[in-house]
């Protein structure tokens, strides 16, 4: 029998290149697969829901709507991304290797609130250089001007026509997109094409 | 296009929100009670006013939150957004 192996949501896209990876002078388009991916469920208002995740994380959840915050698990990077009222999502380094799921089930009491793993239901695109923002705002109707959006502003919206969650890291500037996997490879493709209209510009 | 504030997220494009008809429609306590045509009137008889009509919103493809607004029919003005309490 076959051993089992990992294969990115974008493995097997005929588009995309073997490196999986748009490279212009100006922008940096790469997939980041195989990332912990958490559906956090709960009430800031509810002590023993913010202060287990706190617990486990550092820091509570945000409350301002469409931002996120970087802490840590142990020596791993986690970003809390806000989702909704009562919703975020955790975005860790490595998928199932990481203890973060577990940490936090123990952490917050069943009752309080809910922690889903979603891992592999999305994969990671990261977009670096100078015309990532052009890059973000030719998919999307969200104003993504650095006036408006910034490092640490996210946003879950419509961009080149699926659900993403769009998340400003640095003002390099570096965007995160998450998308669901079943659209990676034609998120993939519409980036190829829309940096290509970037780069002649 | 609307241009549409959500309680939560603030000013976005109409094509992240969906439409759920009128607001403020409430279930009837105790449906066995009712006669036919009340129990019609609950189920299918919408105001279809000309002018301002309070309606339900969802942010479908943002927060995932259902809102109220307040909607001029005829120039699709938006007069007020507010939480469903």
């Amino acid at each position: 029998m076959a051993e089992p192996r990992r294969e990115s949501p974008l493995g097997r896209s005929p588009a995309a290149t073997p490196n999986r990876l748009i490279e212009w002078p100006r922008l940096r388009v790469e997939e980041l697969p195989f990332r912990a991916i958490l559906v956090l469920h709960g009430r800031t208002g509810v002590p023993r829901f913010a202060q287990g995740v706190a617990r486990v994380l550092g820091l509570p959840p945000p409350d301002a709507p469409n931002t996120f915050i970087e802490s840590r698990f142990g020596p791993e990077a986690v970003v809390i991304a806000w989702a909704g009222p009562e919703e975020w999502l955790v975005i860790g380094q490595e998928e199932g290797t990481s203890g973060l799921r577990v940490a936090l089930r123990q952490a917050i009491p069943e009752a309080d609130g809910a922690v889903v793993d979603a891992s592999s239901g999305f994969t990671l695109f990261s977009l670096l250089g100078p015309q990532a923002r052009d890059l973000i705002a030719a998919g999307c109707t969200i104003d993504v001007h650095p006036r408006v959006f910034g490092p640490r502003r996210c946003a879950h919206t419509l961009y080149a026509g699926t659900g993403v969650c769009i998340l400003e890291r640095d003002e390099t500037p570096r965007f995160e997109l998450l998308v669901r996997r079943s659209y990676a490879d034609w998120l993939w493709r519409w980036m190829e094409a829309s940096a290509e209209l970037l780069a002649v510009e | 296009m609307l241009l549409i504030e959500c309680p939560w997220c603030g000013p976005r494009d109409e094509s992240e929100f969906s439409y759920g008809g009128e607001a403020h429609i409430v279930r009837p306590p105790d449906p066995d009670r009712l006669s036919d045509d009340e129990w019609a009137d609950y189920l299918f008889m919408r105001k279809n006013p000309r002018g301002r009509h309070l309606e339900q919103w969802c942010h479908a493809h943002g927060c995932r939150q259902w809102f109220n607004v307040e909607r001029d029919t005829v120039s699709s003005e938006i007069v007020r957004v507010y939480r469903v309490e």
